[in-house]
């Protein structure tokens, strides 16, 4: 089921998308969000480090 | 497995504490890039998950990732722009359980509440979803889907009502010594591809990282070849349910 949303909305929603990305990221941010794609890279950054979790994949 | 559009992935760090939660990683149905902390500035924000061009793109869920998503959304929705994390991983003799934090919001929230617009995040440790706060998956129509302001999401499943940190706990049980356990994260657009949710996850490990709020129980799990014939199944039942729905 694909339903679709108002006219308003999608106006509205158009005129979101049309603004860069740019505008919406923030330049003195304390959450500080770098972009990877590299699986290996997330994983390390997402372990703990608590004792007798091995990563094999 | 990583699959995920070309921006709708990353590491975050966390210097002043925005939501409590530790330094970690960030999935999004969207652009995590738009997602570092600050003012608020739209109430439906919707960014290219993909490359910098076209402005949006729209990526349908292959038929492995509606199985899954289905499970959270109840089952008749598609979704799109979906980013899933896999990892496989052993655990001691000592260990019968694992945890991460999680703090999941979304644009969708609130205006898209109760429509067919629930973004979804879903936590499948041996094929089972994990991620259930006090019962209900994580997705916009979740009870506990509340306005918090920190960075440009509009609402967060905030575990505390306001009176804490927005941080849900999972723990998911393993067996002690057990090879070969997987984990899947995944989140993703349901119904369409506007308007974006994201998820920061933290403190994957055999201890609690400490400042969530516990979910609420954790899943016993199946054997992996039962995991299987139940995907093979739904997977089934899913294709069925579409061809009679196409056909009435």
């Amino acid at each position: 089921m694909v339903a679709e949303r108002s006219k308003l909305t999608r106006l509205a929603l158009a005129a979101a998308i049309a603004i860069p990305v740019t505008f919406l990221t923030h330049g003195a941010s304390a959450i500080v969000v770098t972009g990877d794609t590299n699986a290996a890279s997330l994983v390390s950054a997402l372990l703990s480090g608590s004792p007798g979790l091995t990563v094999t994949g | 497995m990583f699959d995920a559009g070309a921006v709708s992935s990353g590491t975050y760090t966390n210097g002043s504490g925005t939501y409590g939660i530790g330094s970690g990683i960030v999935l999004s149905s969207g652009d995590v890039r738009a997602y570092g902390d600050g003012v608020n500035n739209l109430t439906n924000s919707t960014t290219n998950f993909g490359a910098s061009a076209p402005a949006l793109n729209t990526t349908a869920a292959t038929a492995p990732r509606e199985l899954l998503l289905d499970q959270i959304t109840g089952g008749s929705l598609d979704h799109f722009d979906a980013t899933q994390l896999d990892i496989t991983f052993d655990v001691g003799a000592g260990i019968d359980r694992v945890f991460f934090n999680v703090v999941f919001g979304s644009d969708e929230f609130d205006e898209f509440v109760g429509s067919p617009f629930i973004d979804a995040f879903g936590i499948f440790l041996n094929g089972v979803n994990i991620a259930l706060f006090n019962g209900n998956p994580v997705n916009i129509d979740h009870p506990n889907m509340a306005f918090r302001t920190g960075t440009e999401l509009d609402g967060l499943l905030d575990p505390t009502g306001g009176s804490g940190n927005p941080i849900m706990l999972f723990e998911g049980l393993v067996t002690p010594g057990s090879v070969g356990n997987t984990l899947t994260f995944i989140i993703a657009d349901s119904n369409d591809s506007q308007l974006d949710s994201t998820v920061f996850i933290e403190g994957f490990g055999t201890i609690d990282p400490g400042g969530g709020t516990p979910g609420g129980g954790f899943e016993s799990l199946p054997e992996p070849g039962s995991a299987v014939m139940l995907a093979m199944g739904l997977i089934f039942l899913r294709r069925l349910g579409k061809r009679t729905s196409a056909k009435s």
